[in-house]
């Protein structure tokens, strides 16, 4: 890997996701409290997702999976931003994609032409 | 003990808000989240002159067709650290903390993420955590995705960076950016509350009345626990001399 400079970070939230596989307090949080007190939390509908709540059907124990599934999705997500850096064309594309573009920074662009 | 399957987070899941609603936070969101990605967009990138682009040979291969536009050297190390940011806000919205009898929460990192990369950086980091979380994990619904990423990625980050700036403006130095750390964060978890509880109320789900004391007596004791995890985080990031990014670019 060439950008081997924000690795720690990354290291580090892996190590919380194996961290919070164990020690996350499984209480129901702010919104599921209120919800539940309030008696509408019947109307919350799963929706279908691959690991539903950090979570897939499987041998393993719900920690585990939890641990594996979170990892994935911090892999997953540095991914999309280092992709981002091999597909720089896309973010610095043609401006017709970005007219909007034009009107927000109007001023600005008329004095970077001029330098 | 709960199972885990039962446990939906601080995301709005599915079914709670009705389709208007649903269809308008997601259009405010869209065109907020626009806005944001032509800023970092325009900081990232630098106007090439027609003189370099007819010379430039070989390093017109990263130039796409037609484009005036290139990436400064400094995006790349900027990308990274959106990237890694995001990672270590998605693995800290999955550590759950108790905060009183019978209720926990998490991190929401909106302002983290704000003083780590920039508002507008952080904007976007935070939604692309909530895309992942629905998508992949049901932690949150995918039909209100736009009403998660209006609460805690605009007005939990860009908005509530406002805050932090204004402070930072009234209390000068070190004690300013501390204390604007802590009452950013604590707003940021609160005013998402408190959006939530609207959208909830306007979908007819629950008065608001109800709603809004509940929610906001459970989130502003979210809040303080927020704030002084960020002020912990971005003390570790700053000692491990990771450059605060929010400094440099899209300041206001």
């Amino acid at each position: 890997m060439k950008h081997k400079k924000y690795l720690p970070l990354v290291l580090t939230a892996i190590t919380v996701a194996i961290i919070s596989g164990f020690f996350s307090s499984l209480l129901p949080d702010g919104l599921e409290r209120v919800s539940r007190s309030l008696y509408f939390t019947n109307k919350a509908k799963e929706s279908p997702a691959v690991f539903t709540d950090y979570n897939f059907s499987g041998p393993l124990n719900p920690e585990l999976s939890s641990i594996i599934t979170g990892i994935f999705g911090i892999l997953f997500i540095y991914f999309i931003f280092h992709a981002l850096i091999h597909y720089q064309h896309i973010l610095a594309a043609s401006k017709k994609l970005f007219r909007i573009e034009k009107w927000i920074f109007r001023k600005e662009l008329k004095e970077e032409e001029k330098t | 003990m709960l199972k885990i399957s039962e446990d939906l987070k601080m995301h709005i899941p599915n079914g709670l808000l009705d389709p208007k609603v649903s269809a308008g936070t997601a259009f405010a969101a869209a065109a907020v989240l626009g806005y944001c990605f032509a800023r970092v967009r325009q900081a990232l990138t630098h106007l090439v002159p027609e003189s370099v682009l007819a010379g430039a040979g070989q390093m017109a291969a990263n130039i796409s067709e037609g484009s005036k536009r290139m990436m400064s050297t400094f995006a790349e190390n900027h990308i990274m650290k959106m990237g890694a940011v995001a990672s270590l806000i998605f693995a800290a919205q999955m550590l759950n903390f108790p905060v009183a009898a019978g209720t926990s929460g998490h991190l929401l990192g909106g302002i983290l993420a704000a003083i780590a990369l920039g508002p507008f950086s952080g904007t976007i980091v935070i939604s692309v955590v909530l895309l992942v979380q629905s998508i992949f994990f049901a932690d949150g619904g995918i039909t209100a995705l736009g009403a998660n990423i209006l609460n805690m990625a605009i007005i939990g980050t860009l908005f509530s960076y406002y805050i932090y700036y204004m402070v930072n403006n009234i209390f000068k130095g070190r004690s300013g950016f501390t204390m604007g750390i802590l009452i950013a964060s604590f707003f940021s978890v609160l005013l998402a509350a408190i959006a939530c509880s609207f959208e909830i109320a306007l979908s007819g789900t629950s008065p608001l009345s109800i709603v809004l004391p509940a929610m906001a007596a459970v989130h502003s004791r979210i809040g303080i626990a927020e704030g002084l995890i960020t002020i912990i985080a971005i003390e570790i990031l700053k000692a491990r001399k990771f450059e605060l990014d929010g400094k440099v670019i899209n300041e206001t």
